[in-house]
């Protein structure tokens, strides 16, 4: 729209954020994720480290994944992380922290992806390439065939919402238990693992469909 | 597969099964197919993320540092011009009536793109088709005249969208290639601007929604077929 709407205040314009002035750590701290996320919401900078911390592992499992090299990687995770910090004021529910931001690293990569194909030669890590491989080789065919099965999984998992590709992606690729879970998202053990085992059977049944139809 | 065999199969796979059980939960899991499938992707699964992501060192620091060095120049930002904005906010959500003929639409776009390129803060950062700081407009820019009587008028576009993880402006300025807008938020809404050098005189344009989607300015006064079934909104400077 070009034009300035009505209803927006400038004064909001740029959220005024304090920093502890005592620098105080919350590095060992196992509040929730709710409990950081209302602290910056109330302009405790400081307190997006633990957020960070936490979920580095998880944003790094996705950009890994869109980015040819490391430097890349950590541009893009860099960037997920901090557009996550302008944007934290606008999430309404803070124990959703994890999804909402699985969702903003996944949207930002595709974006990624987008303008860095329109540059390149397209290749479709989904095509599919015959060709014999030397008895001698075994071991190079083994390493393929499970990054072709991680590569399913991913594009599988692409297709889950946030709030059940999440809890998968931290018990298995961040190998954290459902306790450990459980206290960051503040949800119970029980409601976690109802959740994965939903993303193993949608899993099940895009990969098997996926395998049926490459295209 | 039936509900009793999921949940046995869950518990199975989430080692919570009692040892005494596990014979016959697997037998009933070898007579199913759904069931073997899904403890065939549990093992891949395992197998292919065994390893988790590298991190590199430090790179919560220097995220932090990015952050901190980002919301200072912000905090400064808006501090420069936040008093100037505020008087001009006053008077654009003010009760105020604004009538306007036909013949007046064109006068009325240039003062309100004059207007956003006087007032709105400046960005941070040079982007494709930004100003640099030596011609970027001053926060204290007194009239949107000074600005139309450059050849070149810096046009601030704006559009408001809290889904789009990205907006850019694209026109005939451009030769059509899509320049970003920056990110902003106020009051809660997401906001995308960013100033445009446009010579003077007609112009048409649309925006572009997450690198793909080219959307019509739903609230340009001129709207002008493009010959392929869409709108170009149509800017007159």
């Amino acid at each position: 729209m070009l034009t300035c709407a009505a209803g927006w205040r400038f004064a909001g314009l740029a959220p005024t954020v304090r920093t502890k002035a005592n620098g105080a750590s919350y590095m060992a701290s196992s509040d929730t994720d709710a409990t950081y996320v209302r602290r910056v919401q109330d302009g405790d900078r400081a307190a997006f480290r633990v957020l960070l911390d936490r979920y580095e592992r998880m944003v790094f499992s996705i950009t890994n994944r869109f980015s040819d090299t490391p430097a890349d990687a950590e541009d893009l995770a860099q960037d997920i992380f901090m557009k996550a910090y302008r944007r934290l004021d606008r999430l309404r529910k803070p124990e959703q922290f994890a999804s909402w931001l699985y969702g903003i690293a996944l949207n930002h990569c595709r974006d990624y992806a987008k303008n860095v194909r329109r540059d390149t030669h397209a290749f479709s890590t989904t095509e599919r390439v015959d060709w014999e491989v030397p008895a001698e080789h075994r071991a190079q065919d083994a390493a393929l065939e499970s990054d072709e099965m991680s590569q399913q999984l991913w594009q599988a998992l692409d297709q889950l919402s946030p709030t059940y590709a999440t809890p998968f992606l931290l018990k298995y690729r961040d190998g954290l238990t459902y306790k450990a879970m459980a206290d960051r998202m503040d949800l119970s053990v029980s409601a976690l693992k109802v959740r994965v085992h939903r993303a193993r059977k949608k899993l099940r049944t895009l990969m098997e469909e996926a395998r049926r139809d490459p295209s | 597969m039936t509900d009793d065999l999921d949940t046995r199969v869950r518990q199975y796979l989430d080692g919570e099964l009692p040892p005494a059980q596990e014979p016959d939960v697997l037998r009933r899991i070898a007579d199913d197919a759904e069931a073997r499938a899904l403890l065939r992707l549990e093992r891949q699964t395992q197998a292919a993320w065994a390893d988790g992501p590298d991190v590199p060192a430090e790179f919560a620091d220097r995220t932090m540092a990015a952050i901190d060095a980002a919301e200072t120049a912000s905090e400064a930002e808006a501090a420069a011009s936040q008093s100037v904005i505020e008087r001009v906010w006053a008077w654009l959500v003010g009760p105020q009536t604004i009538r306007v003929r036909p013949g007046g639409v064109a006068a009325a776009l240039v003062l309100l793109v004059g207007v956003a390129v006087t007032l709105w803060p400046a960005p941070r950062s040079a982007t494709p088709g930004e100003p640099g700081a030596a011609s970027r407009p001053s926060a204290n820019a007194s009239s949107a005249t000074a600005v139309a009587q450059e050849e070149v008028v810096w046009a601030r576009f704006l559009y408001a969208n809290d889904e789009a993880s990205s907006v850019a402006v694209a026109g005939d300025f451009s030769e059509w290639e899509p320049i970003p807008l920056s990110e902003k938020t106020v009051d809660g809404q997401t906001v995308w601007t960013g100033m445009v050098p446009v010579p003077k005189g007609e112009h048409q344009y649309m925006f572009v929604i997450d690198g793909s989607r080219w959307v019509t300015d739903p609230l340009a006064p001129v709207q002008r077929s493009d010959g392929f079934g869409n709108k170009n909104a149509v800017l007159q400077l």
